[in-house]
């Protein structure tokens, strides 16, 4: 305890008061009992507990998002062959996956996790870059609906992107799990699995700020059941933006929640 | 020679009985006026720091063995404090078998007389700490109290270490100041001790 110069890496240590130091360190003098309930919990519960590394508190998750994700793209149907472009969807998908992995799981030297902020942050960064890959999931258009563009106001660069995904994606029309509803109950459904895993791992280690934690482990749930619909070779961006990308949405709603139940000590 | 409380810990989540005793009577008090400060109801600090002990006992397989103990502990104090306060807000009132509002919280208990100060400072000084922002007095309580590093208050609260350093040193003024003007109340009154009779 360094009550004596708890001050020394502040800006300004001469403020200092022994006087009032003293006075303030007295307040923690007054002895404590143990009640009842806490000699009965330690007498009922006094097994040793093996020592457990983050790392292996990542596996059984990690496992079930590789199962997942396998899983789906070998099992679930395609539209088209995986482009370049997928590719490098996917990739992004996977390391938002992966963030989200250390955002629940690293503990730092105190122990405590990262910093709140830092999780809202991967929270909302994922959201937004979701979005992002989304929109980038542009598939060449098809020829009517091309031909229907030239004439209209839409820009040239929007061309066959949001426009044809509006259309695509409200009708379903190029969709192999049969429309967006398909995909976002399916998506949801690894989301859960994934997330309740997470969840049960990253179990009473987050004191400081459950929710955020929580919020981070549904983030990245969802972004593993986008991650496993993705596989599926979607073809339009509003489609991917919504049908895949309510799992991620629900995932940051529904674990704030839950974690704010589950995760506290 | 005296275990560290990363030692205790240690031993304690290999099943030692005794050091988890130990490690109680080191941080409870600790503890115990850390929730005091929050709170500023003893009755209930004392109820929350029984509780969290008791997740502590729960949570002993989340410690990460070799983290500084006292963070971790004060985490899951603020953390226990939190809940109890928004459950208290959610709850309504119960009547009491008379059919009569509860008794009101009692005032908190004054801190034991120590150091320089005289009883009459020390009145003032836990009035001011009482009357502070709940922020600010977390963040001399952590600091000045619980003899906490900026970092480490910075990482239980979810805080950044320049708005620790913020509310410490305001809180830290805010007591200076009220000292002060106590003690030049005092001292007028001792340069001056008629005209202030003649004004009472």
């Amino acid at each position: 305890m360094s009550v004596e110069k708890p001050f020394a890496d502040a800006a300004n240590p001469s403020t200092d008061d022994p006087r009032i130091d003293r006075a303030l360190a007295a307040r923690t003098r007054r002895p404590v009992a143990m009640s009842p309930a806490l000699l009965d919990a330690l007498d009922q519960d006094r097994a040793p507990i093996a020592p457990t590394s983050a790392l292996r508190r990542v596996v059984v998750p990690v496992l079930a998002a590789l199962v997942a994700v396998v899983g789906s793209a070998v099992l679930l149907p395609r539209s088209g062959e995986m482009t370049p472009g997928m590719w490098a969807q996917s990739l992004a998908l996977a390391s938002l996956g992966a963030l989200g992995l250390y955002a629940v799981f690293a503990r730092g030297p105190l122990g405590l996790g990262l910093a709140p902020r830092w999780r809202w942050g991967y929270v909302a960064a994922s959201l937004v870059l979701f979005q992002a890959v989304a929109l980038g999931t542009a598939s060449a258009p098809n020829e009517p609906q091309n031909t229907r563009k030239q004439n209209g106001s839409v820009p040239r660069a929007m061309e066959g992107t949001v426009t044809d995904g509006v259309h695509q994606g409200t009708m379903g029309a190029t969709e192999p799990l049969g429309g967006p509803g398909q995909c976002a109950s399916y998506g949801t459904i690894i989301a859960a699995l994934v997330g309740a895993m997470m969840l049960r791992s990253a179990r009473r280690t987050s004191p400081v700020s459950p929710e955020s934690t929580g919020a981070s482990a549904g983030v990245c749930a969802g972004v593993v059941g986008a991650l496993a619909l993705h596989a599926h070779a979607p073809t339009d961006a509003v489609h991917v933006a919504l049908a895949h990308g309510a799992p991620v949405l629900l995932g940051a709603v529904v674990g704030a929640v839950v974690g704010r139940r589950t995760l506290a000590p | 020679m005296e275990r560290s409380l990363e030692t205790l810990m240690e031993a304690y989540c290999n099943g030692d009985r005794k050091a988890f005793e130990e490690l109680f009577a080191r941080i409870a008090p600790r503890v115990s006026s850390l929730l005091l400060a929050m709170s500023r109801d003893r009755a209930l600090a004392d109820d929350l720091t029984q509780i969290t002990f008791l997740k502590l006992h729960r949570a002993r397989d989340a410690y990460q063995r070799g983290a500084p103990v006292m963070p971790w502990v004060s985490a899951i104090a603020r953390r226990t404090f939190l809940d109890a306060h928004r459950a208290k807000r959610r709850s309504r009132l119960t009547l009491t078998n008379e059919g009569e509002l509860p008794e009101p919280p009692p005032e908190p208990v004054e801190g034991d007389a120590f150091g320089s100060l005289n009883d009459d400072e020390l009145k003032t000084l836990n009035a001011t700490m009482d009357a502070l922002p709940p922020q600010q007095r977390e963040a001399l309580e952590l600091l000045k109290v619980q003899g906490l590093s900026l970092k480490e208050a910075a990482a239980i609260t979810g805080s950044t270490v320049g708005a620790i350093k913020l509310r410490a040193h305001r809180a830290y003024e805010a007591l200076r100041s009220a000292l002060g003007a106590k003690a030049t109340v005092a001292e007028s009154k001792e340069a001056h001790p008629k005209t202030s009779e003649g004004d009472a």
